[in-house]
C-alpha cells in the first residue's frame, strides 16, 4: 500500500501529550511524543541511533530524552547532546524531529518531506475547540488498513445493518445520496437528507425528541486524514429558516481522524461535538458510550474484513453500486494524493 | 444542504428520483446518466473528452445520448 506521505496526520489529542512520553507509529514511522516545559508538542523518531532502543520507553529530563538503554540524550530538535563515557558526540548522532502543529484539540504531524510541511494545509474541525459546542471523544486502534475505514465512513448506509439500535434506521439505507467532488481543493461531499425518519436511540435520548425526525447527514471528507459528518436532526417538519437560522435543529459534528499506523493498522480518532444540552453530563456520558460502541462495532467488522482481504489473491473483483459513489471518489483521490497531486487549502463548509 | 460545493472544479452525481440511475454533472456543464458509480465517474473524469455513450440503460422517453448544457455560472 502506498501511504500518502506529504500530508498532515493526527497523531494524538493535545490532552494526551504532556510531560510524559507517548508512543505512536504513523505511516510506519515510530514516534515518541512529548511536550516541552514551554508547552510545545514534540515528535521525535522513536529509535535511539545507538542500538535503536525506543525513546518512548526512556526518560524525559527537562526538554531532553535520555535513552533508557545507554543514556544517549536528545534535545527537542532531535540532536544528540550527550553520549555515555566520552566527550565527543558523533556528528551523525541525531534522530528525526517531525513538524508538529496543534489545531482544534489535535496534535498533527507531518511525516513527509519537511520543506513541504505547510501548516495552512491542515484541515479544520473548529467545533472541537469551540465554546458553543460540547465534545466527547476517543481513539480506537484498528487492526485493518486505513482504506477500509475510509470506505466505511463514506457510505453510511451501513448504519442500518451494522449499527441498528444505536444510529441506524431503515431510512438511512433507503435514502439516495448526492455526491460532489471538488477536484482542485480535494474535498468530497456526500449528502443524505431524510425528511421523515425514525429517530435512533443515539439522537432520541440525547435530544429528547419523541417521534419522527428530519435527519440530515452531510459528509465532508478531506483526504487523507480528516472526515467530518455534519449531522442535523429536528422534529419532523422543522427546517432551518430562509435566512439559515436553525433554532429548532440539533446539530452534531462527528469528526474522525483516520491515521494510518502501519500498512494494516490504523488509529481511529473519533469525536462528537453537539450544540445542545451542553452542560448535561448525562448526555455527554451517553453520547460518549454510544459512539464508542458504534466505533467498536466498526472496528470489529473491519478487523474481520482485513483478515479476509489479506488472505485473498490479488485481483479479486468487488461490486460497487450507487451507495459507493462517494467511496469510489475517495479511493481515487487517495490514489492521486499518493502519486503527489497538489492541493490548495479550502475552508470548512460546515 | 444539497449542492454544497461551489468551486470551479466540482463534479456532482445525484440519484435520479424514482430510479436506480445516477446523473452526473461535470464542472463544464455536461450532463449524463449511468447505472453505476464506476461508469459515472469514468464519464465525468474523461473531461473534456466526455464519451458520447456512458454505460447507461436505454429508457423510453429519455435521450439516448448525454445532453450537454451551457457551462454553469461559476461563483
Amino acid at each position: 500500500m502506498n501511504f500518502v506521505r506529504n500530508q498532515w496526520y493526527v497523531a494524538a489529542y493535545s490532552t494526551e501529550v504532556g510531560r510524559g512520553l507517548v508512543s505512536r507509529t504513523i505511516l510506519g514511522e515510530p514516534l515518541a511524543l512529548y511536550r516541552t516545559g514551554g508547552g510545545r508538542a514534540v515528535a521525535l523518531a522513536d529509535r535511539c541511533v545507538h542500538r535503536h532502543f525506543p525513546l518512548s520507553e526512556s526518560q524525559l529530563a527537562g526538554d531532553t530524552i535520555i535513552c533508557g538503554y545507554h543514556g544517549f540524550t536528545y534535545g527537542a530538535d532531535g540532536q544528540c547532546v550527550a553520549v555515555p563515557g566520552q566527550q565527543r558526540i558523533p556528528r551523525t548522532a541525531r534522530v528525526a524531529a517531525y513538524p508538529v502543529a496543534e489545531r482544534d484539540s489535535f496534535v498533527w504531524v507531518w511525516i513527509g518531506d519537511q520543506d513541504r510541511a505547510d501548516e495552512s494545509l491542515i484541515p479544520s474541525a473548529p467545533w472541537l475547540a469551540d465554546d458553543g459546542y460540547t465534545t466527547v471523544c476517543g481513539m480506537e486502534p484498528l487492526a485493518a488498513r486505513y482504506s477500509l475505514l475510509v470506505d466505511n465512513l463514506m457510505d453510511l448506509s451501513h448504519e442500518t445493518y451494522l449499527h441498528g439500535g444505536y444510529i441506524g434506521t431503515p431510512e438511512v439505507a433507503d435514502t439516495p445520496v448526492t455526491t460532489e467532488v471538488d477536484e482542485e481543493r480535494g474535498v468530497i461531499y456526500v449528502s443524505r437528507h431524510m425528511d421523515d425518519a425514525a429517530c435512533p436511540p443515539f439522537y432520541a435520548k440525547s435530544t429528547g425528541i419523541a417521534g419522527r425526525i428530519v435527519r440530515w447527514q452531510d459528509i465532508e471528507y478531506r483526504p487523507p486524514c480528516l472526515y467530518l459528518l455534519h449531522s442535523r436532526v429536528a422534529p419532523a417538519g422543522v427546517l432551518p429558516g430562509p435566512d439559515g437560522s436553525d433554532p429548532g435543529g440539533f446539530h452534531v459534528e462527528v469528526v474522525y481522524a483516520i491515521t494510518p499506523s502501519t500498512e494494516d493498522t490504523t488509529y481511529d480518532f473519533w469525536a462528537v461535538a453537539r450544540d445542545f444540552a451542553q452542560s448535561d453530563q448525562g448526555v455527554s456520558e451517553f453520547l460518549h458510550d454510544s459512539n464508542r460502541t458504534v466505533v467498536l462495532q466498526d472496528v470489529a467488522a473491519l478487523n474481520i474484513l482485513e483478515r479476509v482481504i489479506a488472505a485473498e489473491p490479488e485481483g479479486i473483483q468487488e461490486l460497487s453500486i450507487n451507495i459507493d459513489t462517494g467511496g469510489l471518489a475517495a479511493r481515487r483521490m487517495l490514489r492521486q494524493l499518493a502519486e503527489g497531486a497538489p492541493r490548495v487549502p479550502a475552508p470548512v463548509l460546515g | 444542504m444539497n449542492g454544497m460545493l461551489a468551486g470551479g472544479t466540482v463534479n456532482r452525481i445525484t440519484w435520479l428520483p424514482g430510479t436506480d440511475l445516477l446523473v452526473g454533472t461535470c464542472h463544464c456543464g455536461a450532463v449524463a446518466e449511468a447505472d453505476g458509480p464506476a461508469a459515472m465517474w469514468d464519464w465525468l473524469l474523461a473531461h473534456p473528452e466526455h464519451p458520447e455513450h456512458p454505460e447507461r440503460p436505454e429508457r423510453p422517453g429519455r435521450p439516448a445520448h448525454p445532453r450537454r448544457q451551457e457551462r454553469a455560472e461559476q461563483t
